[in-house]
């Protein structure tokens, strides 16, 4: 038996087959962009998580921790454990996804992500921490994995004509979903709280529903195209550019290519300068500007940055489909390496105009970073196994998110334990982001296309096909 | 086979569908960058 045919199991799940997903004439391909964003607006609330986390300490006291309630230390563990399950969800499900098809994908994510509150409904509940690292951490961080890489070559495959925007309109919705989940956790948690209850035990359940029905919206109304479909008008250039194969490589000949790991120390680079900064950008600004950013205006500060993250995701993978996507990432680490090399300056100045636009920019190259990359890989290794390859890729986000904050919170300490003033203990950071760049920099100049040898033969991608 | 998507023989019912499915996704972000600039705000007070 072929693996298609034990992709399309029927029965009671049939509708979930790839078979099942294709669509039929009359079917407009602007369905799947908002199908897309169904999922990502939906997982990207994990930016926002550290919003219980305040309010997870006082489960048992309600208007102070009490000596048994959870510690901030024990509950960061929540988030850390989300995204090492996000990195190796996303990098050993991507076969298995390409398999079966967005529809199933989005659908096991859809479970896993909406049962992964509910389970940390029930860990509030019980007071059982280890069932919130369960449900939240490794449900949730699964499904996040999972969701993230499940509609890219989706998109890819509509959109041949421009999968930079594509993908981008997808990606941009992860980074829009921390500012829906904000203030809906908010929200929720006010109208749930009593004199007896934090009111976060019902957020969860309540966001775990929303989250599971606006998931399986998104798995029911995708669609793949039917096989070798093009869009009206739309001729794939017989002369293919220079960085563009019209050829395949398979997700296992793609890591023994020094292209993959180029790629890799691309993402991973761009994201540690931008992570690193993010987690921070709340105490750097007030730091850097003392009386002049207060709590509430450095609180703005990082949903602006949020929504340029946001805007920099559209923004900039649209571009690369004019510009190429290994021009973009130039402009990324160039234009990146001054604005991190100048933000001491601005501090010195005292201008806290130029610092926020500064880093409005600095994000939206962060965020842009994330959403041209499936393009960047659909370039080099063809659009067959993007979404594996994809997935494997993602592993450079678990390790950014590490590296990140590690670095400036270490060298910040390092800085003030050595009598550096708070206002300038960020200098030396920023400089070391701007050479992290340079090295992203250096790595990209390197990219070239990827070598014949690796390429799949028809006979390879007519096997693949029927698998 | 090479299928070619024709706008014109896209039917009123998908039109509906797409317009429904954009609203979906629409309002919860607008909201959401919404209150975000109102937060941001802060900043240039």
């Amino acid at each position: 038996m072929s693996t298609a045919a034990r992709a399309d199991s029927g029965g009671l799940f049939g509708w979930l087959d790839r078979s099942h997903t294709v669509a039929k004439p009359g079917f407009s391909r602007w369905m799947v962009p908002p199908a897309a964003l169904c999922v990502h607006l939906c997982i990207g609330q994990v930016y926002a998580f550290s919003v219980f986390n305040l309010p997870m300490t006082k489960l048992i006291g309600i208007t102070e921790s009490a000596p048994d309630d959870w510690k901030l230390t024990e509950l960061g563990w929540i988030f850390s454990i989300a995204i090492v399950c996000l990195g190796l969800a996303a990098a050993f499900t991507g076969t298995w996804l390409d398999r079966v098809g967005p529809r199933r994908a989005m659908f096991t994510a859809a479970l896993l992500f909406g049962g992964g509150f509910l389970v940390s409904a029930l860990g509030v509940h019980l007071h059982q921490l280890w069932l919130i690292y369960l449900g939240y951490g490794v449900l949730g961080g699964c499904g996040l994995g999972l969701g993230y890489i499940s509609p890219v070559k989706t998109l890819i495959t509509w959109f041949p004509d421009r999968p930079g925007m594509a993908t981008g309109m997808a990606i941009m919705g992860f980074g829009g979903g921390a500012m829906i989940a904000s203030p809906l956790s908010v929200l929720l948690m006010d109208y749930f709280s009593s004199p007896t209850d934090v009111g976060v035990a019902g957020t969860f359940v309540t966001m775990g529903l929303i989250y599971l029905v606006f998931m399986m919206i998104g798995a029911i109304i995708v669609r793949v195209p039917p096989h070798g479909w093009l869009p009206e008008g739309y001729t794939p250039p017989a002369q293919p550019k220079k960085m563009v194969t019209a050829n395949h490589v398979h997700v296992d000949e793609a890591l023994k290519t020094p292209q993959f790991y180029l790629l890799w120390g691309v993402l991973c680079l761009n994201v540690t300068a931008g992570i690193g900064v993010l987690g921070q950008a709340s105490a750097m600004s007030q730091e850097m500007f003392p009386g002049k950013i207060t709590a509430a205006a450095a609180a703005g500060f990082v949903g602006l940055l949020s929504l340029f993250n946001m805007i920099g995701r559209f923004f900039w993978a649209s571009t690369s489909d004019y510009i190429g996507r290994r021009n973009t990432y130039m402009i990324f680490f160039a234009l990146g390496m001054a604005l991190y090399a100048a933000v001491p300056w601005t501090g010195h100045t005292g201008s806290v105009v130029l610092f926020v636009l500064f880093y409005c920019v600095i994000m939206t190259m962060y965020g842009g970073g994330f959403a041209t990359i499936p393009a960047y890989l659909r370039d080099v290794f063809g659009v067959r196994y993007v979404g594996a390859i994809h997935g494997r890729l993602l592993t450079a986000w678990s390790t950014a998110g590490v590296l990140g904050p590690v670095l400036v919170n270490y060298i910040r300490e390092y800085q003030i334990n050595h009598g550096v003033p708070k206002a300038d203990a960020y200098s030396v950071t920023m400089y070391i982001m701007a050479g992290l760049l340079l090295v992203g920099f250096l790595l990209n100049w390197l990219m070239t296309p990827v070598d014949d040898k690796h390429y799949m033969t028809e006979e390879e991608l007519k096997a693949s096909m029927e698998n | 086979m090479t299928e070619t998507a024709q706008p014109n023989q896209i039917s009123g019912a998908t039109k509906v569908k797409l317009v429904l499915a954009w609203i979906m996704v629409s309002v919860p972000l607008v909201w959401g960058v919404l209150n975000t600039l109102e937060k941001a705000s802060q900043l240039f007070r």
